[in-house]
């Protein structure tokens, strides 16, 4: 398998609309694989079902990065379940206290989480180009800088940053740095998917495992509680029977807490 | 299951062969026929076991395409996850009963995992059937169109 160099191409910009939307450009002007799109600041940074991420200038890391996995298509569902383990191995680093790195967590599928606040957030998209040549771009954005009242109003109790919770200002680039080396010292991981392995990184931080959620998917409302992944990265719940749930999206996740 | 015609010509297999007992299994069943040794009336005991249900998935199973000629096609799901017709809520959806459709056009979004899939069509055509609601889960293979191309 041929090495993948991320960073080769790095596609450096101000404010812009969407770093998905910029690299989704260059890649059917056919960008290679590793190619990274990287903004001061996002104004309609994507999330799903037509939501924005907050993505305000110079406060986190707002990028998007080109990769190429091979193999099964239907298998490509476990491409935004490895991004969230790359981002937070890329972080670890900058956050000395134990106290707070146990708590470093992936909602699944992929949010960064501490304790219960998200600190970042990946939404990636399948790109195909007219010669066949198909592609995930995925999107990363991670609150650096920001203080409390920096979130818009409705996301100060649930938003979360770096410098917030370590009292240590982190630099984009120095995450850049790192979350480059984790992603070609494991882009291997899906060439082709394997399932296990990235089953076995992400089970590690798995944020809410063993306890009860109610999820919103689709127009149903699902509660059970949460026993691991499925065969394509699902969100396993095992409900009051014993019935096991396989979720492959959901539009709202939210832990059941007893009275 | 084995149907009762299939059973039935076994055990008359088994009564009329030298040999006491059959046993055939594939994939997801499994027969057994032992030949009775006491003489009595009962000349075979019949044993038909199945392995293990998995554990009950919430699934839909793909539904029966209206009709299936040399001029229609089927687009079914690459991947499991739920199906959306439109980018977001407010947007309109991309393509709708009756709709000509061209190679390349985007049909629906498939999401699993917050992986975005932009299912566009592999031909040019026109939208006979749409068989899955807006936010409906899917899984791999699920029918999801019936295109009539030209």
């Amino acid at each position: 398998m041929a090495k993948v160099t991320f960073g080769k191409t790095i596609i450096r910009l101000g404010t812009v609309t969407s770093t998905q939307d910029i690299l989704k450009e260059s890649f059917h002007q056919g960008v290679a694989e590793g190619a990274i799109a990287i903004a001061d600041g996002q104004t309609l940074g994507k999330g799903r079902q037509g939501r924005t991420w907050d993505s305000a200038a110079g406060k986190g890391l707002w990028l998007s990065t080109l990769i190429e996995p091979s193999g099964p298509e239907a298998l490509w569902t476990w491409v935004p379940l490895w991004a969230g383990i790359i981002v937070r191995d890329s972080i670890l680093q900058f956050i000395p206290d134990k106290q707070i790195s146990r708590v470093l967590l992936l909602k699944w599928p992929n949010d960064l989480y501490i304790e219960d606040r998200k600190l970042g957030g990946i939404l990636a998209e399948k790109v195909q180009h007219k010669s066949g040549r198909s592609a995930v771009i995925v999107g990363i954005g991670l609150n650096l800088k920001q203080q409390r009242d920096d979130f818009p109003p409705h996301l100060r109790n649930r938003a979360a940053s770096l410098t917030e919770r370590t009292h240590v200002e982190i630099q984009p680039e120095q995450i850049l740095e790192n979350l480059i080396e984790q992603a070609e010292q494991n882009v291997h991981l899906l060439k082709p998917i394997d399932t296990k392995a990235i089953e076995k990184a992400w089970m590690t931080s798995a944020w809410g495992l063993g306890e009860q959620f109610q999820v919103i998917s689709g127009d149903k409302v699902y509660e059970g509680r949460f026993i691991g992944l499925g065969p394509h990265g699902e969100m396993c719940l095992e409900d009051s029977a014993g019935k096991v749930i396989h979720l492959a999206s959901s539009d709202g996740i939210s832990k059941v807490t007893s009275q | 299951m084995f149907d009762l015609k299939e059973v039935k010509k076994l055990v008359r297999l088994l009564e009329q062969s030298q040999i006491s007992e059959i046993e055939i299994s594939d994939k997801d069943r499994k027969i057994r026929l032992t030949k009775s040794t006491q003489g009595d009336a009962q000349s075979g005991q019949t044993i038909i076991t199945a392995p293990p249900a998995p554990p009950p998935v919430d699934t839909l199973a793909p539904a029966a395409p209206k009709a299936v000629g040399a001029n229609i096609k089927l687009v079914k799901s690459p991947m499991v996850g739920s199906y959306y017709t439109a980018p977001s809520p407010d947007s309109e959806p991309y393509v709708q009963v009756g709709d000509h459709v061209r190679k390349g056009q985007v049909l629906c979004i498939i999401e699993a995992m917050k992986l975005m899939n932009e299912l566009e069509c592999e031909f040019d055509g026109r939208i006979v059937d749409m068989h899955v609601e807006n936010a409906q889960p899917v899984e791999f293979d699920h029918l999801l169109f019936t295109i009539e191309t030209a």
